[in-house]
């Protein structure tokens, strides 16, 4: 191998990137060109719901832009998680905006799919069959009903499967959940990169431009590998890696700096230095990859918990401040005493409410250092129900309870909420709940996927 | 000194759905050495501070990149039913305003 460029869009697909830098990344002769389109970052809902956090309209720009310069230079674009969860249907989606763009450039492309869901009935059986490994005492908690009343589970998928799609000639591979870093990884591990270099190269690019020193947008990043390490570089010449942004970058998203995971193995930073090469770019050499004894792959699992209506109001009332605690106590006592009467008791309804104090302790809870109450209050009241019905309902109530509830302090009448929103109950819809924290071992690094070639155009 | 003000970073993220991890970077050397020098972020005052078990906390100075980790588990999975925090974003005052005695003190 003499060495290998490599060329991320941007850190998350539809997130944007700017035209001319992905120009001028392209003449920087990269091998492919890669995108990060998923994360499990934005909470259960999209793997349990199937929804995509960015709009068809704002991926299928980016893509466009993607597909044209990688079609230029005869280079593959590889997509990884697509959709957001990578769900097996975000991954078809996605190959239908290919085609889409496909059509509307008259061209044809070679489109390799990598579905990597599977049914929660096989991964509940394989965890009464003691195949699954927990991570965590959570994981360790999880009981095969819960993985089974998943809505949706998806193994993440290491470069493998992303490296026969490249060698089978795909000018398209859009991959269902894969490791973030196996998107920028796989090409150069099929050219003969170290795996040090490759994985390591392979995680500062699936965040664009997060490892520049200061970050104005996101924005495309550029990685050529040779023998022993590595140079990243932005592509737009305004902006800039310094070796302590490019360090730094370890620690993001990360348990440890020094180690990351991967299906394959683990990327040890340990050793690595870095140097400034130039003004703008940082040269990184000492990584290391130890391979693991055995292939595992991390699962996702999403289960439906339910229905949520809330409702958020400000209150500014100091005699009411004053006494904020017991008055919510009074008030959360009168709520559950109602909500009894409408929809029997909590246990038996499967019904729920929560109060958080925005301006006290929404961030951080019991956790919080300095719960001091403040001059003016955000009260977000929230109810849970087993169907959206009963949770509108409820929280209809409590909205009207809570806005005339009896303040001590005052005689007669009150009204306590500032309410923005007429109405004043938001429904939120169906809420989600991760279930699995466990690896499996599958008996090869292709055993969990499929692999399937179309053609776009 | 606060270690807000020594700092030129105290951030606070998921690292996954179950875990929380802390970042404390550094523009100087020196910085670094005190806070690290001091030890005054250990596995015992993040247990403490975040009501969490010693066993279950992770502290790494990691000097390439002039930084301090501390990692824990999160109280409740990312995004879950009383979740307050999906993307562990807020969970840093404590550091940033945790009290760093001076070298000569």
């Amino acid at each position: 191998m003499s060495s290998v460029g490599c060329l991320a869009a941007t850190g998350q697909l539809g997130s944007g990137f700017q035209e001319a830098s992905l120009r001028a990344g392209l003449s920087m002769d990269p091998a492919f060109i890669g995108c990060d389109a998923g994360s499990c970052d934005f909470g259960p809902y999209y793997l349990g719901s199937g929804k995509s956090h960015f709009s068809d309209q704002v991926v299928a720009r980016d893509l466009r832009l993607m597909l044209l310069a990688a079609r230029e230079r005869g280079i593959p674009v590889i997509v990884g998680s697509a959709g957001t969860a990578g769900l097996d249907a975000q991954v078809d989606h996605m190959a239908g905006l290919v085609d889409g763009i496909a059509r509307e450039a008259q061209i044809r492309l070679r489109v390799t799919t990598v579905h990597t869901e599977l049914e929660p009935a096989a991964v509940a059986a394989m965890h009464a069959g003691g195949r699954l490994r927990a991570l965590s005492a959570l994981g360790e908690s999880a009981r095969a009903e819960d993985i089974a009343a998943c809505a949706h589970v998806v193994g993440v998928a290491g470069a493998e499967p992303l490296m026969a799609a490249v060698e089978a000639g795909a000018d398209v591979i859009i991959s269902g959940r894969c490791t973030d870093a196996a998107i920028f990884a796989s090409v150069p591990l099929l050219e003969g990169a170290a795996p040090g270099p490759a994985w390591h190269a392979g995680k500062l690019l699936e965040c664009g431009t997060a490892c520049t020193v200061k970050r104005r947008r996101p924005d495309s990043m550029y990685a050529r590998i040779d023998g022993d390490g590595f140079v990243v570089v932005p592509p737009d010449a305004d902006t800039r890696c310094s070796p302590a942004s490019v360090a730094a970058h370890n620690l993001y998203e990360t348990a440890s700096p020094y180690e990351l995971r991967e299906p394959s193995g683990v990327l040890d930073t340990t050793a690595c230095e870095y140097l400034a090469d130039g003004d703008r770019a940082v040269r990184v050499t000492g990584s290391a990859f130890r391979p693991a004894e055995r292939y595992t792959v991390k699962l996702e699992g999403a289960r439906p918990a339910g229905y949520q209506s809330i409702f958020l109001g400000a209150i500014r009332d100091p005699v009411l401040l004053d006494e904020l605690d017991p008055w919510l106590d009074g008030l959360a006592a009168a709520l559950e005493e109602r909500f009894e009467q409408v929809a029997g008791p909590a246990a038996d309804g499967g019904w729920a409410l929560r109060f958080r104090r925005l301006g006290v302790d929404a961030a951080m809870g019991s956790r919080e250092p300095t719960p001091r109450v403040p001059h003016e209050v955000g009260l977000v009241v929230e109810v849970d129900a087993p169907e959206q019905r009963m949770a509108r309902e409820l929280a209809d109530i409590a909205a009207h309870v809570a806005l005339h509830y009896p303040v001590e302090g005052w005689t007669g009448l009150v009204s306590n909420l500032a309410l923005a929103y007429s109405p004043a109950v938001l429904d939120r819809g169906p809420v989600y709940e991760w279930v699995l924290d466990h690896v499996i071992d599958p008996a090869d690094a292709l055993g969990l996927v499929r692999i399937q070639e179309r053609t776009a155009g | 000194m606060r270690l807000g003000d020594l700092a030129r970073l105290v951030r606070s993220k998921n690292a996954g759905p179950f875990t929380l991890t802390f970042d404390v970077i550094f523009d100087e050397e020196a910085a670094f050495d005190r806070v690290t020098g001091s030890g005054i972020i250990d596995a015992a005052w993040v247990a403490r501070t975040y009501g969490v078990p010693e066993g279950d906390v992770q502290v790494h100075a990691y000097r390439p990149g002039l930084a301090i980790k501390v990692t824990i588990p999160r109280e409740l999975p990312a995004g879950s039913r009383g979740d307050r925090d999906i993307f562990g974003a807020q969970q840093s005052a404590p550091l940033i305003e945790l009290d760093i005695p001076s070298e000569d003190a």
